[in-house]
């Protein structure tokens, strides 16, 4: 059955992520060219210089509202198949609440995790057309090669490590951004009866502010100690530390995702109201 | 063999208010069953109970032996009192989903029956009256052929000739080893149709409950009188 809900689910969000997406990919061709303008001549006009900056500036702000859009779009379906009139074909279907749950927490991770490596190949992509000699020249290929080899020879096998650890905090963050955004609009729907829709914004915004803010201090006051008590060890540990640290970091934020999870599972067994 | 159990069951959306107070039914297989009282007597909320739209504060519900819950779900076939598909979907993958959800979907059905009503299964939903919706919406939870079929309120807010066509689509559709159960204040609409009836009055509470056929004959008097005699001003 998680199958077929997932099936649904992505299809509803994938209808206008193809479209999304093409935008994004549109405006990094466009400001690779822009990007090309700039680089190719240092002695432009000052309006010409202004006007390539600003698509350049325009290019990558399309990349971050593509993410914003399918947040949105992740969003609206998980309110509107819970928490409207389509709610009552939803919690009647011969399924349990936990397979409603993990279908809408996959459908949203696959969209970010999709939205996020067209991102990110939109930059590599204006990056490209905007130095396009250089990535194409014998250099590029001789100054990554030595970038790859001389990260190997600093943490040797580590680095596949490092790669595999980065991965999966990656989709732990992920993970834990579309539980956050659920949990949020199921509590907001459980305790409101009226204006849910406002309720659940207002909520996210609140708590993903206050939420924005303890990760601030903690990258503030946190991280600096960390830095200073990793420096005084010596190279044989770094590498085994940094891989446990990250290790520790993908715990942490798993440890959220499972209390997210289970806080909005709970809400919807137990405290389902479509009155 | 009862289909739906209800052992003390109540639920309240205010404290001290309860909508059902320590509410008993039994449904047997097999019957029509109409639930009808007055409104705001908690019908909807009964249904919606065992539809699992609404958890109860305390009280038991089980459908063919099994807790509310995806198995029950599996053999209830319910009609919400409003439309409730997204408006973005064609009548047609409306049939395909039902088709992937429910083992109980009979395609051939319900293409059969929006051919009798000239509905287009390529049509949108959003291009649909309201009128049109609520028809699709019948043919879909008639198509299937389930255990219990809840319709809540299924004839309320349609003219006279809906009201009609609703009734004959679901007595010559549905499941014949199942039973129904219908909500609704329009008694003599559905008075023909129902085998027994139950009247849940304020609180949940059931004030008269039995075979319709028997209890015309030992009183002399139709459903829609006795109901206007129980629940007098």
């Amino acid at each position: 059955m998680l199958r077929k809900l997932l099936k649904y689910d992505l299809n509803a969000v994938f209808r206008l992520w193809w479209a999304a997406a093409a935008v994004s990919v549109i405006m990094a061709v466009v400001g690779g060219f822009a990007n090309a303008i700039l680089n190719a001549d240092r002695d432009l006009p000052m309006a010409v210089r202004t006007i390539a900056s600003m698509v350049q500036f325009l290019a990558l702000f399309s990349f971050i509202a593509f993410f914003l859009v399918m947040l949105v779009m992740i969003f609206v379906r998980y309110y509107r198949n819970f928490f409207t009139d389509e709610g009552y074909l939803t919690f009647t279907l011969p399924v349990s609440r936990k397979a409603l749950l993990n279908s809408k927490a996959l459908m949203g991770v696959i969209a970010l995790g999709a939205t996020a490596g067209v991102c990110s190949a939109d930059l590599a992509l204006m990056a490209f057309i905007g130095d396009r000699d250089y990535y194409l020249s014998e250099k590029f290929r001789n100054d990554a090669a030595r970038f790859f080899k001389e990260m190997f020879e600093s943490i040797g096998g580590y680095s596949f490590l490092y790669a595999l650890e980065i991965a999966v905090l990656g989709a732990a963050v992920l993970l834990f951004t579309v539980l956050f955004l659920y949990t949020c609009v199921t509590f907001a729907s459980m305790i409101v009866k009226k204006g849910k829709l406002i309720a659940a914004i207002g909520i996210y915004y609140g708590a993903n502010s206050l939420f924005s803010f303890i990760i601030q201090m903690m990258v503030l006051f946190v991280v600096p100690s960390i830095m200073v008590w990793t420096n005084g060890l010596s190279d044989q540990m770094s590498c085994p530390v940094a891989a446990l640290m990250l290790l520790l970091l993908i715990c942490y934020v798993g440890m959220f995702c499972g209390i997210l999870y289970t806080l909005t599972y709970r809400m919807l067994d137990r405290k389902l109201n479509l009155s | 063999m009862n289909i739906l159990e209800c052992k003390n069951l109540t639920k309240s959306y205010k404290k001290g208010h309860p909508v059902l107070a320590g509410l008993n039914l039994q449904i047997p297989a097999g019957r029509i069953v109409g639930l009808l009282g007055p409104n705001g007597c908690g019908k909807s909320t009964l249904i919606k109970l065992i539809a699992g739209l609404l958890q109860p504060d305390s009280g038991e519900i089980s459908v063919g032996g099994h807790p509310i819950g995806a198995e029950s779900n599996a053999l209830i076939s319910y009609l919400p009192e409003r439309p409730y598909f997204s408006t973005n979907m064609k009548v047609s993958q409306l049939i395909e989903f039902f088709r992937e959800f429910y083992a109980d979907f009979d395609v051939q059905r319900a293409y059969k029956l929006l051919a009798d009503l000239g509905i287009d299964p390529t049509a949108q939903l959003k291009t649909l009256s309201k009128g049109t919706k609520e028809k699709v919406q019948l043919i879909l939870v008639m198509s299937r052929n389930a255990k219990l079929y809840l319709l809540d309120e299924p004839i309320a807010g349609v003219d006279p000739a809906a009201r009609e066509y609703i009734l004959s689509t679901i007595v010559s559709n549905y499941n014949p080893g199942a039973s129904i159960v219908i909500t609704t204040h329009l008694i003599t609409d559905v008075e023909q149709v129902l085998d027994d009836f139950v009247f849940l009055g304020f609180g949940g509470q059931v004030l008269k409950a039995g075979n319709a056929e028997q209890t015309r004959n030992e009183t002399g008097k139709s459903l829609d009188e006795l109901f206007k005699e129980v629940f007098r001003c």
